[in-house]
């Protein structure tokens, strides 16, 4: 028996980080190797904690940090996969980001002597570390606060210090996406708060598990309401999606997929903040959530259909991709909950890997413009294979998990457009777009990899990346695709939450 | 589970390890396969085993009689044959297709149930195939596709018929069939088409010659034969197959006559024979049934003589028409005579393995009174003797001399031709051997006086005949053309079809596709323009818009008041602070 499991698996990554703080010259060189292997730990621990819920037990556990104020973390059937899931796409980008803060250090600030370098590397790193926190405070919260808090720390410490730090200035300076991001988190957070707020003053308690009583209440609709805004906010579900093409695409790739991450959990504060508690008021939302999440949708292929900048490509891509999600969640029956957050984790394993893929091709080539690209297969076949992986998952294509979870998901919305029959079209349609991912996935693939090979990336000097760049993304593919075959265990673990 | 294995695996499997093997160890290792599968053979009893259960069926793959026996036999003796014939060949292609056509024709003759008949029926059309598309020439290649379209539509009418049969009867296993229902009838044209009979028989004279000068060796003997084998288990007495044999005899002879091709008219040949078995079949009782297998038997060796012989008339000239052919007795005489015993074989002279087989089909029918069956049977010996017992030695290796002169053919192939030469003579000296594997008892003389006597009268009117022909100048000269089949009927439509494929459908694909296109085009287009300027409208609402809100209306504000001037600018600013002060008062309940 490990003791405070889920505390080792909050709290750990920050003490690495200070760890790396402070053992900036000594260790500071393979300080993303301890990220990493700090995250491994963490990781095998969720494991274990995963053995456990699977058996049927629910992990609660209670630190009281003063006389009012208490942080427990709760892991069940819904909170464990998305933490396992969220913290192998950290490890995996940990170990993705060793060549890549090097490669980003060196085009922003030039060459550097070794102390300023090691300053920045492990900058990076410490600011990195906070990421894993930050998602597994929001799984394991039980406490709205605590949520929030942990929401507006990934806002602010990761988000805006490496994207100021670190970010790409191609088209606007790196300074103006990190507030643009700040802005949008916290405008999202704040009207969440609100709605935290709103409801304490009908239950008077900040527990999740309080939030049942609020059914009845006339307020509710007003509570559900800001906290859906404030979540869709972070959800780039349109009228509000602006921000992600901008802050996605100008991010560091290393981080890019965890931010993708970020947007998408929201997902999961939604199901576990409003769906689970209130089913039933909740049902007023349904169909106002399926027309907005098809919109995004469809706006977001179009979108993407019309990008040629690799990472603002991935970046639109996920506008759409997280939508499905929602829709899944606005369906409100049990298969659509489980396919929608069976599908935000296939999303986040497949974005991870295809924005990666895209940092690749701009770290190996220095080109961003996809239209410049072409016939990189014979270069970089790795790259090709790891793209197109990316290009199965988010398409979802059998046999990977993003297969299971668009069928669950679209199963939960079929039933739920039986019984509200006007639903029905825009089920349909939903389903019928699936197919722009196919299409926009793979045409950028045709464009990149297949075809004559483009003078500008024809030196020799174009090669497959690093070892620790293409095999942790390698290994986020093979989990999407075992998920994609053996899906049993994530599915029973959610279902039993959601019964 | 017993100690000996299907034949039909030892050389499935055994054909896979060929490519693996180089040389001598290559050519001593297919040899061996043969030998293998015959050791294996006498030591199966009779009776059904080998069954393996699949989804609700069993599937035998052994049922062990006399009548399977005896063609298992022969299919062994004649791989032998072939494979010591096709020793020198180095394309392993042909290796590998030649021993799957085998297993495939072991297969059918062993098995118990329609499932596994129709797997090892479609390994005999596709391993066949392979033989003709082996010859890698474009004629053949033409070929090949059509005799694939052929034994596709058979294999799609067997198929039918099965699904059909197992579905009113329940299970798969068979013996006698008969024909009933709808069902059975499409099995008997799946049976037929492989049996060359009339009118699903011109996919034979049109592949065979176009196969390898080895291949067309196997193929004469296996296809044909295991349809006959399936015919004799599954419709035996069926009077259709009786005139259907009989003027499948009957036909061939005028066609024989006039191609040029040699090996095309020993196809032909292979008709007229096969049309014998079929009439026996068709007959049905024990001793047409046992002509019917002694028959198969004994024409299987000596058309393989006869395919050999003129196969290596093309291997070692590199032609096969009898118009370029002539005076090859001369350099090549082993050939001629091999050639010459073969054609006296399948003429059915006495002291040949031919007589003792034609002669209890022909009885089978004179004792059932059905006189009309036997006079075409009659009338068939006759030509056969013409086309294939005169024309093909005469026209190949005497005649007229065209100037070549080709060395014999390697000495595998003499080897097996001698092999086969001597078993047409054996069998008809001695043919006990061959009684004892009939499956019927075997009551019937040969040598009567009547049977001798008939066959001579029979073969010398007909040389007779011949001789008057070619010194009057009437016989019809050899002359090179294509000749007119019942294929017609489909060759005329096909093309037609395929006029109909290249021309309308074609121009309305190319429509749908025009129309298609350019609707993807053009949403390929404005759809992501459109969002992407939806975008840039949104993100200027956003970011433009609501971030310079404050700025303009603190600019507004900053006009007003200096516009305005200093003392209404003032008095507003009081009266609307003296309105707020009011509205808290109201709101902390101060005033009610």
């Amino acid at each position: 028996m490990i003791p405070h499991i889920l505390a080792q698996i909050v709290v750990v990554p920050v003490i690495a980080s200070i760890i790396i703080f402070l053992t900036r010259p000594i260790l500071g060189k393979k300080a993303g190797w301890i990220a990493g292997i700090t995250l491994i730990y963490t990781t095998v621990l969720l494991c274990i904690a995963g053995l456990r819920v699977y058996g049927g037990e629910i992990i609660h556990e209670k630190y009281p940090l003063g006389p009012e104020v208490s942080l427990n973390l709760l892991a069940d059937g819904l909170s464990l996969p998305v933490a396992l899931i969220v913290n192998l796409i950290c490890i995996a980008l940990a170990f993705y980001s060793i060549h890549y803060v090097d490669h980003r250090i060196e085009v922003i600030y030039g060459e550097v002597d070794k102390k300023t370098w090691l300053i920045y590397y492990t900058r990076f790193f410490f600011l990195y570390l906070f990421f894993p926190t930050g998602f597994m405070g929001v799984s394991f919260a039980t406490n709205a606060i605590s949520m929030y808090f942990f929401l507006e720390l990934l806002t602010i410490i990761p988000l805006y210090f490496i994207m100021a730090q670190f970010g790409y200035s191609d088209y606007i300076t790196r300074y103006k996406v990190a507030l643009l991001c700040l802005f949008w988190g916290v405008v999202g957070a704040t009207l969440f708060l609100i709605g935290v707020l709103l409801a304490y003053t009908q239950i008077g308690s900040f527990e999740l598990s309080e939030l049942k009583n609020l059914a009845g209440n006339p307020l509710t609709f007003w509570i559900a309401l800001l906290i859906l805004l404030g979540m869709g906010t972070k959800l780039a579900v349109v009228p509000f999606q602006v921000w992600m093409p901008w802050v996605h695409a100008e991010h560091p790739t290393c981080i890019a997929g965890l931010l993708a991450v970020y947007a998408n959990i929201a997902a999961y504060v939604i199901v576990r903040v409003l769906v689970l508690p209130l089913h039933e008021d909740m049902k007023v939302f349904c169909l106002p959530i399926l027309v907005f999440a098809l919109i995004t949708m469809v706006y977001g292929s179009f979108l993407a259909l019309a990008q040629t900048d690799a990472k603002r490509f991935c970046a639109c891509s996920t506008i759409s991709q997280i939508s499905y999600s929602v829709f899944g969640i606005g369906a409100l029956t049990i298969w659509g909950i489980e396919g929608g957050i069976f599908y935000f984790l296939s999303h986040i394993l497949g974005k991870a890997i295809l924005f990666s893929t895209a940092g690749i091709l701009v770290y190996v080539t220095g080109i961003r413009d996809m239209r410049r690209m072409g016939g990189l297969w014979s270069k970089m076949p790795i790259t090709a294979i790891l793209w197109i992986s990316a290009a199965l998952i988010l398409s979802a294509l059998p046999p990977t998990s993003g297969f299971v979870g668009k069928f669950t998901l679209f199963t939960g919305a079929f039933q739920f457009a039986m019984h509200e029959n006007i639903a029905l079209p825009i089920v349909i349609v939903g389903l019928i777009s699936t197919i722009l991912t196919l299409v926009y996935t793979f045409l950028a693939a045709i464009r990149i990899f297949f075809g004559p090979l483009k003078p500008e990336v024809s030196s020799d000097n174009i090669k497959d990346p690093p070892l620790t760049m293409s095999v942790p993304l390698l290994t986020l593919a093979v989990v999407a695709l075992i998920l994609g075959v053996y899906p049993k265990p994530f599915l029973a673990l959610l279902h039993s939450v959601l019964l | 589970m017993i100690n000996v294995v299907p034949p039909a695996l030892i050389f499935i499997i055994g054909a896979f390890l060929i490519p693996l093997l180089k040389g001598r160890l290559k050519s001593l290792y297919m040899l061996l396969l043969p030998v293998l599968a015959l050791i294996d053979l006498l030591y199966m009893p009779k009776g059904k085993y080998w069954i393996i259960k699949f989804l609700d069926y069993n599937l035998i793959f052994g049922r062990v009689d006399a009548l399977s026996m005896v063609f298992a036999y022969i299919f062994v003796l004649i791989t032998f044959i072939a494979v010591l014939y096709a020793l020198h060949v180095k394309d392993d292609l042909q290796h590998v297709a030649a021993f799957c056509y085998a297993g495939g024709a072991l297969g059918v003759t062993f098995v118990g149930d329609l499932f596994s008949l129709y797997v090892f029926w479609e390994i005999l059309a596709i391993a066949s195939l392979l033989l003709i598309l082996a010859r890698r020439t474009d004629r053949a290649r033409k070929a090949g596709f059509r005799y694939f379209l052929w034994h596709f539509f058979g294999g799609l009418c067997l198929l039918a018929g099965i699904i059909l049969y197992v579905h009113n009867r329940g299970t798969p296993e068979f013996g006698y069939i008969g024909l009933s229902d709808l069902s059975t009838y499409l099995m008997l044209i799946g049976f037929c088409l492989n049996a060359v009979v009339f009118p699903l028989h011109p996919w034979l004279p049109d592949a065979y010659p176009e196969a390898t000068v080895t291949g067309a060796v196997f193929m004469s003997a296996l296809t044909t034969k295991s349809a006959v084998y399936i015919l004799a288990r599954t419709f035996p007495g069926t009077a259709i197959l009786i005139w259907a044999g009989a003027f499948m005899t009957c036909f061939p002879i005028f066609y024989a006559v006039i191609v040029n091709d040699m090996r095309r008219v020993l196809g032909y040949s292979l008709i007229n024979q096969v049309g014998f078995m079929v009439c026996g079949i068709g007959i049905g009782t024990q001793l047409s049934i046992n002509g019917t297998v002694s028959h198969a038997f004994c024409h299987i060796i000596y058309k393989a003589l006869l395919f050999m012989s003129t196969g290596a008339v093309l291997h070692m000239t590199g032609k096969i028409r009898g118009t370029d052919l002539g005076g090859l007795y001369k350099t090549m005489p082993f050939t001629a005579i091999c050639c010459i015993i073969g054609a006296a074989s399948i003429s059915g002279f006495p002291l040949t393995s031919g007589f003792v087989s034609k002669a209890m089909v022909l009885t089978a029918a004179a004792k059932g009174h059905l006189y009309l069956v036997w006079f075409m049977l009659y009338f068939a010996s006759a030509g056969v003797f013409h086309h294939a017992g005169i024309k093909v030695p005469y026209f190949t290796f005497f005649g007229e001399d065209s100037g070549i002169r080709a060395k014999e053919p390697p000495i595998n192939m003499r080897l097996a031709m001698g092999i086969a030469a001597f078993l047409c003579i054996f069998l008809g000296v001695y043919p006990y051997p061959l009684y004892k594997i009939l499956p019927y008892p075997v009551d019937f003389v040969p040598y009567t006086a009547f049977h001798v006597l008939g066959m001579l009268q029979l073969l010398m009117f007909g040389a007779l005949a011949f001789t008057l022909l070619i010194l009057s100048g009437y016989y019809p000269a050899e002359m090179r053309a294509a000749n007119l089949d019942t294929d017609w009927f489909l060759r005329m439509p096909g093309r037609g079809f395929v006029w109909l494929c290249q021309k309308p459908v074609v121009a309305f694909g190319n429509l749908i596709e025009r129309i298609s296109l350019r609707m993807a085009g053009g949403s390929s287009k404005s759809l992501p323009g459109g969002a992407v300027v939806c975008e840039d409208g949104v993100d200027k609402f956003y970011h433009v818009g609501l971030t310079s809100t404050p700025t303009i209306i603190y600019n507004w504000v900053k006009h007003l008041r200096t516009e305005v001037g200093y003392l209404p600018w003032n008095l507003a600013y009081v009266f609307i602070c003296f309105i707020g002060f009011l509205f808290i008062m109201l709101l902390l309940g101060v005033i009610k």
